[in-house]
């Protein structure tokens, strides 16, 4: 069924956008990734404008990160206070994003950064994925990475910055600048990319905050659901790349992928799904690389203003 | 007998000359030239795949008939990719304004032996030709210049906004015409005008012109307008949306 877009202006396969979000939201239910790297290159080779793609991807986030960050705070695994603090970062990051996603508006670059940013982040994630699933396959990991986390080990820059706060939950004493800068790098990475970016979010948190892993998942979650909303906001704001039939789709099909992706999680082997995983994420990157790199059909593009 | 013959040819004669009198005010009122459309408007809703706008017309005199349908004057922005480090990026750029952001026509005669002078074609925006106008500044040479006017027009014919080739005026009798222009989906919506010529041995003879709204339709163009209008209050509702979507979408699944 064609389906007319009223912000995007043009007619879409609405059976395609859904299996599409449908599809990535059964990859994150397995996976329990977020997603919207996945399905902002998949809107942009559907022919959807690079720069309505991620603002409409942002609101379809706002309600996946709703969803997952309500589960985990029935169960307690919200630090809310760390989450505050980082959502006062993630707020100015989704500021500062949408500034910069203007200004490479204004400079007529916004189509190629949006690909380029994207090949560098889905190669690395795609990357690291396919090396560890192959490293942990031949050499059977022993060691314990949970061990390694406590205050102690933090890098002196860190332990020197000021505006120290504690946070009971985590049981950590550490600057309110971290935690906001982490926030911070999340907010931009909502407004430029239409991403919750917890691919980075939750490393940093583990690695560098050093917290407790129960709660990295539902904090981080937690703070997604400001700086996606903030994004959404803006980007409906300043720019009109929202696009709210778009993203009642998008919502839709990722809420049925999304549980279709948990019944399936428990009959899938873990190693080898992971690997495919990773080729799903190359061969997405190889797409955008592909548009990027080959030669255009026409140097040449028109837009009216 | 007589006298009844001759009322009769009087009246007849009367009633000839009436029936004339009012066959020529009727050949006054008709215009030579003149068409309408069969819908007033293209609605563009939900479920908009494009559509076929139709116009029917009559001409009394000799010559050609052109019609065409303009959608509303833009500025045009058009860039060049070049090779950056392997990537292709947008590098040069130039502005053109006052171009049409939907144009097509159609015209009764093959060719382009028909058409008006250059001088008169350029006021009237007769031909694809014609829309290859100066740049808001030029900033390179007229051989860069042309290459991004032909680019534009290109680029246009691609998107599927300007024509490759005129449509057709179809005689369904003497002096009896009909043109369908095909109007995409991803037509631009604004107000839109049918402009139509008589052109004879390279004369405009008579113009007519209709305008036609295209324009999103009911749910959509509220939700457009609102989009524009009250665009924070839009993403908010967006924002809110979303929100409760996931919640309602968690809440349903700890339900089952």
């Amino acid at each position: 069924m064609q389906i007319y877009l009223p912000i995007a202006e043009l007619a879409v396969s609405a059976e395609t956008i859904f299996f599409l979000s449908g599809f990535v939201g059964m990859l994150s239910g397995i996976f329990g990734l977020g997603g919207g790297f996945l399905t902002t290159p998949f809107l942009i080779f559907m022919g959807i404008p690079p720069a309505i793609a991620v603002g409409t991807q942002a609101s379809q986030l706002v309600a996946s990160s709703v969803a997952g960050s309500l589960g985990h705070f029935r169960k307690g695994n919200v630090d809310l206070k760390m989450g505050m603090i980082m959502m006062v970062g993630g707020l100015l990051g989704s500021f500062v994003g949408i500034f910069i996603f203007k200004f490479l508006q204004y400079l007529g670059q916004i189509d190629i950064a949006i690909s380029l940013l994207y090949i560098v982040l889905l190669g690395g994630i795609g990357g690291l994925m396919l090396m560890e699933s192959f490293s942990s396959y031949f050499f059977k990991r022993g060691a314990n990475i949970k061990g390694k986390f406590n205050t102690s080990q933090m890098s002196p820059f860190i332990l020197s910055l000021p505006y120290k706060m504690r946070f009971p939950r985590s049981k950590l004493f550490i600057s309110a600048l971290v935690p906001g800068g982490i926030g911070f790098i999340g907010g931009v990475l909502a407004s430029v990319l239409g991403i919750g970016g917890g691919f980075l979010i939750v490393p940093a948190m583990i690695y560098i905050l050093g917290m407790p892993p129960i709660l990295v998942a539902g904090t981080a979650l937690f703070q997604i659901i400001f700086t996606t909303s903030s994004a959404t906001l803006m980007h409906a704001t300043f720019n009109n790349t929202v696009d709210i039939i778009l993203a009642l789709i998008l919502v839709l099909g990722s809420v049925v992928g999304t549980q279709i992706g948990v019944a399936f999680a428990r009959f899938i082997k873990g190693q080898q799904a992971r690997v495919i995983l990773a080729m799903i994420i190359l061969g997405t990157c190889a797409m955008l690389s592909f548009d990027l790199f080959v030669p255009p059909l026409d140097v040449y593009s028109t837009v009216m203003e | 007998m007589q006298l009844s013959r001759l009322i009769l040819t009087f009246s007849l004669i009367l009633l000839g000359t009436g029936m004339l009198a009012v066959s020529q005010a009727e050949a006054e009122e008709k215009p030579p030239f003149t068409f309408a459309l069969a819908d007033d408007a293209v609605r563009i809703t939900t479920g908009f795949t494009g559509t076929e706008l139709v116009v029917f017309g009559t001409v009394e005199e000799k010559g050609t008939v052109v019609l065409q349908l303009e959608g509303p004057r833009k500025t045009a922005m058009v860039r060049r990719k070049e090779p950056v480090l392997g990537a292709w990026m947008n590098r040069t750029w130039l502005r053109f304004d006052d171009l049409p952001v939907y144009y097509d026509f159609a015209a009764s005669e093959e060719g382009q032996e028909f058409l008006p002078d250059m001088a008169t074609r350029q006021r009237l925006h007769i031909g694809l030709d014609t829309l290859e106008h100066p740049p808001r500044k030029k900033r390179y040479d007229d051989k860069v210049v042309k290459e991004f006017q032909k680019a534009l027009i290109r680029n246009k014919q691609t998107q599927g906004l300007y024509p490759l080739e005129p449509k057709e005026v179809t005689f369904l009798s003497e002096g009896f015409f009909r043109v369908k222009f095909q109007v995409p989906a991803n037509v631009p919506s604004g107000e839109y005008e049918v402009k139509g010529f008589l052109i004879r041995d390279g004369q405009i003879i008579h113009e007519h012109t209709v305008d036609v709204h295209i324009g999103l339709e009911g749910f959509s163009s509220q939700l457009y307008v609102f989009s524009k209008d009250y665009s924070f209050f839009y993403g908010l509702l967006c924002v809110l949306l979303a929100v409760t979507a996931g919640w309602l979408s968690n809440t349903l699944v700890r339900r089952s």
